[in-house]
């Protein structure tokens, strides 16, 4: 599990909301990383949370820039402006479908 | 380029007759799937009414054919069809798969096999430097998939490959493939046990000239610059990094797996990609292929693909990683269509659960997760012993159930559906299993970019006109359907890969502007987008014929009953089920995309149009 508390203080004052975040194909293996938890700040959205990931993994931006993920939250599928809630588990998926 | 060739193979009577097949017939259907439909309908008719050949009548003809470009180095170029009465089904029977014996098949200089009649004792057919032999199979007759290929390849040389049947197929189990390597299957539709019914075990080909090409040095750079274009897609990237199995966490999350008989519709992480990989050691390839899609499994087979981990995992709710890749690797080297496997017996698990069949029929109890009796079960139906007797009828098994097992069948035209989507929120993917021409499946028109949020202009200039981006709203889908129709049969003429071929995860890939270029440096035929869509459009209709010869209409273009009547359970497509008005709204567009009347039939001046393609054929 990553903490990324530091970062997360740069773009909010208080981090009082831990997310955690599971990266589905192909994102996670640019990270390295299945499932990671961040702190960040109260009224924090998805779009902030998404800053942060692309701060700390350069790797992984360049996935996200080349393959626009689809956000969940819990069982919703969440968009840029969605805001972030304690314990809250977020799901990044690559759309796609097939048989 | 050479004339098409097709050779006439008279099992009952050892007769083989080698012909061309006319070049207008070639312009009209090019190869694969369509001109094996356009044969399939020649010799079901010729002997009268297409529904007095039972499918497994020596004069159900069994069409073995490879796409236009199959053997050439034409990017994805593996594929062929192969297509007869279906028994699993009992209308339109039709199977495409990859791998190497397609190439070896047309080097050894047959494009197409046309085989009737039946064979005496357990046969073998050897092809080989324009010559075919029709050898005793005494010897290989009951020998599973792999063994079969092996004492094949060591009698006949490293340099042949084979398409067999398993114990599956010589006992006429309804859902039986017919396999190439360790996993390459013609699965759907029963093929297999067609074969089996003419007492055939397997085609060896052993290739030897190179496929003669009409501008050798334009096709290198072609493929060249079609595979450097290909290599940046990224779902190509990915697909050669971790195949299909990456498509189940996707659908898993979505609340859209098929989970113990759709009753739910998400299952455990055990079955994710990463999870597969583990049993991994290498990625495989089929012929000139440049994705490299399907795993090597540590545990002596190949796979398993995303449909697979659907089917024989969460559809029976089997979790552990390592017992659904055994399942896999079982299915495989028996020689039965995964898909029809694990849909047939997650429908009598459920049958048991309700208390619609009991343990005086299937002679121990059936639960769901219960790894040991789902795998005898798999041997039982391929020896066809005991319940797994009853089951090896696949959707046909109905006749043995009490009226209301049909409510829990998933399944179309009584074909169980191929893939582990659990279409109620796709709407557009609930059309194309519906009006799929051989019965429930994906691979005949998948509306994949219905998952992208792409802009208008792009959907529309993708699709020709502007259209609806709602994937769960029921409006344009009838377009898009037809579309994916028309450039799926293209692909399957010309024997590519559906992973290269433009919708399937990407707008952009190869299209029927490349189709074009591809067709013309192969065989010097020119087409133009449109003339090349006409024949997807020609096939579809054929298609659609011969499934009317049966007695198939509107009616038959439907879904599973649990599909309209019960909202899915949880996540996010939690209440999303499929209107049946509505549905009938995406009929009537479909229809009329298509040409077709509001009964789903040709009008009368096309039906005169394909019959006057198909008087060719003599």
């Amino acid at each position: 599990m990553m903490n990324l508390i530091a970062n997360s203080q740069k773009i909010k004052g208080e981090c009082n909301l831990q997310i955690h975040i599971r990266l589905a194909e192909p994102f996670w293996r640019s990270v390295g990383i299945r499932d990671l938890s961040l702190n960040i700040a109260d009224g924090s959205r998805v779009s902030d949370l998404l800053a942060l990931l692309r701060k700390d993994y350069p790797a992984l931006s360049v996935e996200l820039d080349q393959s626009p993920p689809h956000i969940f939250i819990e069982d919703l599928e969440a968009d840029a402006a969605s805001f972030l809630t304690e314990g809250g588990h977020l799901h990044i998926v690559w759309p796609v479908a097939g048989g | 380029m050479n004339k098409s060739t097709i050779a006439i193979i008279n099992l009952s009577t050892s007769e083989i007759h080698v012909d061309s097949v006319p070049d207008e017939l070639t312009r009209a259907y090019l190869g694969g799937r369509g001109m094996n439909m356009a044969y399939l309908r020649h010799y079901l008719r010729a002997h009268g009414d297409p529904r007095d050949i039972d499918a497994f009548d020596p004069r159900n003809p069994l069409i073995i054919g490879a796409g236009l470009l199959t053997g050439t180095i034409a990017p994805n170029a593996a594929r062929f069809n192969v297509s007869a009465r279906s028994p699993e089904s009992g209308i339109l029977g039709d199977s495409n798969c990859g791998g190497f014996f397609a190439a070896a098949m047309r080097k050894a200089g047959f494009d197409r096999l046309v085989i009737l009649g039946r064979a005496q004792e357990p046969s073998y057919l050897l092809l080989e430097d324009g010559k075919i032999s029709i050898l005793p199979a005494d010897r290989l007759w009951g020998t599973r998939i792999i063994e079969a290929q092996d004492q094949l390849k060591a009698k006949h040389g490293v340099g042949t490959v084979s398409a067999v049947i398993g114990p599956s197929g010589e006992n006429l189990v309804r859902m039986a493939a017919i396999m190439t390597g360790k996993k390459n299957a013609a699965g759907r539709g029963g093929m297999g046990a067609v074969m089996g019914s003419k007492n055939l075990k397997a085609i060896v080909a052993r290739g030897g000239e190179a496929i003669e090409v009409s501008q050798k040095d334009t096709l290198r750079t072609l493929r060249v610059n079609q595979q450097d274009d290909l290599k940046k897609s990224r779902i190509v990237q990915v697909l050669g990094k971790v195949g299909t199995p990456l498509l189940y966490e996707v659908s898993n999350r979505l609340g859209a797996i098929r989970t113990r008989n759709s009753q739910d519709n998400f299952f455990e992480d055990t079955l994710n990609a990463e999870e597969i990989e583990k049993f991994s050691d290498k990625m495989m390839a089929c012929t000139s292929c440049v994705v490299h899609c399907r795993h090597r499994n540590t545990l002596g087979g190949e796979g398993p693909e995303y449909s697979t981990i659907g089917l024989l995992g969460a559809n029976v709710g089997i979790a552990p990683t390592e017992q659904v890749i055994i399942l896999n690797n079982l299915v495989n080297d028996l020689g039965l269509d995964a898909s029809s496997t694990g849909t047939i017996i997650a429908w009598a698990m459920e049958l048991y659960q309700r208390g619609l069949i009991n343990d005086s029929m299937t002679g121990s109890p059936l639960r769901w997760g219960d790894y040991e009796t789902v795998h005898a079960l798999i041997e039982d139906i391929a020896y066809r012993r005991g319940f797994g007797d009853t089951l090896a009828e696949s959707s046909q098994a109905m006749r043995f159930f009490p009226p209301e097992a049909r409510d829990y069948l998933i399944a179309v035209k009584n074909l169980p559906q191929s893939d582990p989507h659990d279409v109620r929120y796709f709407k557009g993917f609930a059309l194309g299993i519906a009006v799929a021409s051989r019965g429930a499946d994906h691979l005949r028109n998948r509306p994949t970019l219905e998952v992208f949020k792409l802009p208008d202009e792009a959907r529309a200039k993708i699709y020709g006109r502007a259209n609806d981006p709602d994937p769960t709203g029921y409006k344009d889908k009838g377009l898009i359907i037809a579309w994916g129709d028309d450039i799926f049969a293209v692909g399957d003429c010309l024997g590519l890969c559906r992973f290269i071929t433009r919708g399937f995860n990407s707008p952009h890939l190869l299209g029927y502007e490349e189709f074009c270029e591809l067709i013309s440096a192969a065989t010097g035929f020119e087409y133009t987008p449109e003339t090349l869509r006409a024949v997807g459009r020609r096939t579809l209709d054929t298609e659609r014929l011969i499934n009317a010869d049966f007695g198939l209409s509107r009616a038959d273009d439907t879904l599973p009953k649990r599909y309209f009547d019960e909202p899915m359970p949880a996540r996010k497509t939690q209440g999303h089920q499929i209107d049946r008005a509505q549905f009938q709204n995406m009929l009537d567009e479909y229809y009329m995309e298509r040409g077709w009347d509001k009964n789903g039939h040709l009008p009368a001046d096309r039906i005169a149009e394909i019959n006057s393609v198909l008087s060719e054929i003599k």
